[in-house]
């Protein structure tokens, strides 16, 4: 994983603070239930105002924060797809997982995780800003406003971008998608 | 694909969108030239656009929700943990699985409690492993103990903690029916293990019933430090962290904890004081069950909650009678300033520690005044007035004794050969009792009178043992006296001669006479005193039974079984049957020939029964008349009546009409000066209560 000591520390802080919110605030969400929120926006806002007042922070601004907040949030929601996925569990660990009947849903969602993680990953080699932005407007719910902020270019450059990106990369998620139905292992690792 | 490449594409694919979707195709023919494969990548881009339904569009949450949600269940793979395998899963809080286990070797059972996605991150183990030590630190038989931790192959942190094989504290006490007094011998047990574990400094911070678990022997163990906090802990970053809404039940959540501020030990007396709602109504102090979380937020922060005593009234109206229990009127006004000090919203006015709830729960169950103050002055009189009633009463029903005793030395002294000198004897001694009893001429002034009338009764008792050859007389000063000490709030002595009482009866007219059913019925009311309704009831009505069967149908013992039953069913919250039965009671004593004060009785009785009902006008309507009776009977500034002006300020104040109410006060204060005195007054330790009050300057 990519960042400073420094980032990687505070991402791991950030893990076993705000994965209680997601679940909490993702077993509150019920199938089908449109008025059910969950979104990442409120779950990294709810994180800024717990840890803003404690000392570890003091010298984060909220946007920083919001954006390793996104970064947390793709880290953990892209391994727990990779724990999930029964042809991706590799090692040794003690946990067996057991689904109801929305199995073959979630094993889909994860696999266009895993997906979108890859083709994010390729995205930020050819350009870095424009990861950066999907990265933070989608796993951190950043606003066009913040996002615009956060990497000092206008919001219609914002907009571009974003429109742009979000099409490749669902080209990217259709065509694995396509191969893995073919029955290779698409996944680079 | 490199970074030339890319901005090529999107330039045209931009340019593209800004046509109309017809004309795309052309324009990207002739923009690609013959590069087919660029053509193909922007023309897919466009496709894409248009659909605008991939992962990105939906938002990440749905997909959170299914990589994290309750959808998808962990469960323990490896059974073996060290000398435990793993038997069954026993539920799921905080950060961890916890599972039944037994042990190889031993055979014993233990619950295991294991990380929930470990592999997370190592603050997230560490952070588990820090909860685990707090709970090492307790020793004590209220906390389920923990025996020994360790790590799996890949680090997940595991504990091994005391099985508990108990049920939660609601269910408990639900099933078994429990009285008042039993429900909070088991709160006070609970109670006991979190103020040990504020000597630790830890604050629980999570209290609640599920957390709760009594087990068949009636001991508590309180589960789950899940969300503890040390008090005043330095560093530990993520323990500087405010507590997540999420992370507790908002149920019994603390205001302090809803705004994120900092916690204490009185956020633990708040949820204690949610459980005693709950214990005592039957219900949650708020209906969270359709807001949402901000919705939660504001009714914990700024919504009062009813009364216990009342919230109690209405799960007994809607639920069915059999599971609420009941208590006396002033009974509930103290549990109601119990609860609600608890409760406070404010921390700093609600009981200082655990130690300090404690303590007055102590003082109700022996009878005394609580501590805490309450907001209205009502309840101060009520309770004072009630206690000293009995001493009055009690120092009025002395008279009987000593009519008992000079029965017993009449019957004694009639085999005197001089009538003459009998008669004189039973004069002087008449008078030798009354002085005694009232020194100072002054016969309800301070505790030291309680001291008298005990002296005596307990002199009486020695009196009624020696009679074994007159045993109708000994029977009879068994019931006088047990009743006395009844009065005085002695059940045990009263409990011992009530029922030597029925037993010599018994053998002298058999079980099924009047005579006898007059001490059954003394034992029954001392059952209703004691909370201890089944066996009251069956007694009652045994009572009533042969007194209906076997006496004339104006026999006064009739009217006063039923005004016993009556009395009995208000006491366990039948209401309406009580109504019923006082209903019917009341014209056996408008007979002519009756006693004045009998008939007030039952009414005042019917009044309460109507007070508990809800039917608030006609207990008011009764109230009235009953106060006229009583200044008729007592006089106008006579304790009972007092009584009766309390219960008129108490409707009142409840309805919201508090000038009426403190008039109606102000009336009672009037009539406890006149009749203690002033110089009583500053010196008797009751008043104290009235001193706290601020109504000392009126004195």
């Amino acid at each position: 994983m990519e960042g400073t000591p420094e980032e990687r520390q505070e991402i791991d802080y950030l893990f076993s603070v705000t994965y209680e919110e997601l679940r909490r605030l993702a077993s509150t969400v019920r199938r089908g239930d449109p008025s059910a929120t969950l979104s990442p926006t409120v779950l990294v806002n709810e994180a800024w105002l717990k840890l803003a007042a404690s000392p570890r922070f003091a010298a984060t601004s909220r946007l920083h924060f919001k954006r390793i907040a996104a970064r947390a949030m793709r880290q953990l929601l892209i391994e727990a797809a990779r724990r999930r996925h029964p042809r991706k569990r590799g090692g040794d660990d003690n946990w067996s997982v057991t689904f109801d009947d929305s199995v073959q849903e979630a094993v889909t969602t994860g696999d266009e995780l895993l997906a979108l993680d890859t083709a994010l990953a390729e995205l930020a080699r050819i350009n870095p800003r424009q990861a950066l932005m999907v990265e933070s407007r989608f796993f951190g719910g950043l606003d066009t406003l913040e996002t615009s902020e956060l990497l000092g270019v206008s919001e219609a450059t914002i907009l571009r971008d974003w429109r742009a990106a979000k099409a490749w990369l669902a080209h990217e998620l259709r065509q694995s998608s396509t191969r893995g139905q073919a029955g290779e292992a698409g996944e680079k690792r | 694909m490199d970074s030339t490449r890319w901005e090529q594409i999107q330039t045209l694919f931009h340019e593209a969108a800004e046509r109309p979707a017809p004309e795309q195709r052309a324009f990207l023919q002739l923009a690609c030239g013959d590069d087919q494969s660029l053509l193909a990548e922007v023309l897919a881009l466009l496709e894409e656009d248009s659909r605008g339904a991939s992962l990105l569009d939906r938002g990440v949450a749905h997909a959170a929700y299914q990589m994290v949600g309750d959808a998808v269940h962990a469960s323990i793979r490896t059974k073996q943990f060290g000398p435990y395998r793993i038997k069954e899963i026993l539920g799921e809080g905080g950060m961890g699985v916890v599972y039944l286990a037994e042990r190889d070797d031993l055979g014993n059972l233990v619950a295991i409690k294991v990380l929930r996605d470990a592999w997370l991150s190592p603050a997230r183990r560490e952070r588990f492993s820090i909860e685990q030590r707090i709970l090492a630190q307790l020793n004590h038989h209220g906390i389920a103990r923990l025996y020994d931790a360790n790590t799996l192959e890949d680090g997940t942190p595991w504990f091994v903690m005391e099985y508990v094989d108990g049920v939660p504290l609601t269910d408990y006490y639900n099933k078994n029916n429990s009285s008042i007094d039993e429900r909070l011998r088991l709160l006070r047990l609970v109670c006991e293990a979190v103020q040990y574990a504020h000597q630790h400094a830890l604050i629980h911070r999570d209290l609640k019933p599920s957390n709760i678990l009594v087990k068949r022997d009636g001991s508590v163990r309180l589960l789950d430090f899940g969300i503890a906090k040390q008090i005043e802990e330095l560093d530990a970053p993520a323990n500087q962290t405010r507590t997540a809404l999420r992370l507790m039940t908002p149920a019994y959540a603390a205001p302090e904890q809803i705004r994120g501020e900092r916690t204490g030990v009185q956020t633990d007396v708040y949820a204690l004081g949610v459980i005693l709602y709950e214990l005592l109504a039957g219900r949650l102090p708020f209906d969270l069950s359709h807001k949402t979380d901000a919705g939660a937020a504001a009714a914990i922060t700024t919504q009062e909650p009813a009364k216990p005593s009342i919230a109690a009234q209405h799960t007994a109206e809607t639920a069915g009678h059999a599971h609420l229990p009941a208590a006396t009127k002033a009974a509930w006004s103290d549990l109601d300033v119990l609860c609600l000090t608890a409760m406070h919203k404010d921390p700093a006015r609600r009981y200082q520690s655990v130690e300090a709830f404690i303590r007055d729960v102590d003082h109700y169950l022996k009878g005394e005044p609580l501590e805490a103050q309450p907001d209205s002055l009502r309840y101060t009189f009520g309770k004072f007035v009630n206690r000293r009633w009995q001493a009055v009463s009690a120092a009025a029903a002395v008279f009987a004794i000593v009519v008992g005793l000079v029965i017993f030395y009449t019957v004694r002294l009639t085999t005197a050969r001089n009538a003459a000198l009998a008669e004189a004897a039973r004069t002087q001694r008449i008078q030798r009792f009354m002085t005694n009893l009232f020194q100072g001429g002054d016969p309800s002034a301070g505790p030291a009178d309680d001291l008298r009338v005990v002296t005596l009764l307990d002199r009486g008792v020695q009196e009624a043992r020696s009679l074994d050859t007159e045993p109708a007389v000994q029977a009879e000063m068994y019931e006088t006296l047990g009743g006395i000490y009844q009065k005085l709030g002695k059940f045990d002595q009263a409990d011992s001669l009530l029922q030597s009482a029925v037993a010599t009866r018994k053998s002298l007219f058999g079980p099924d006479s009047p005579e006898t059913a007059k001490s059954i019925l003394a034992l029954g009311s001392l059952r209703d005193a004691q909370a201890k309704y089944d066996e009251a009831e069956k007694l009652i009505r045994q009572a009533l039974d042969t007194n209906t069967r076997r006496l004339p149908r104006n026999d006064p013992a009739i009217a006063k079984s039923q005004l016993a039953l009556g009395r009995l069913l208000e006491d366990r919250g039948a209401y309406s049957q009580s109504i019923a039965i006082l209903e019917q009671t009341a014209p056996l004593y408008s007979r002519p020939g009756s006693a004045p004060a009998d008939l007030a009785d039952t009414l005042h009785e019917l009044a309460n029964a109507n007070y508990y009902a809800g039917h608030y006008e006609v207990s008011d309507a009764l109230n009235q008349r009953v106060l006229l009776m009583y200044k008729e009977i007592y006089g106008d500034r006579h304790p009972r009546v007092a009584d009766i002006l309390i219960n008129l300020g108490a409707v009142r104040y409840d309805l919201g009409h508090y000038s009426e109410a403190e008039r109606y006060d102000r009336q009672v204060l009037d009539i406890v000066q006149a009749w203690y005195g002033k110089d009583n007054a500053d010196t008797a330790a009751d008043l104290t209560i009235l001193a706290r009050t601020g109504l000392r300057e009126s004195l």
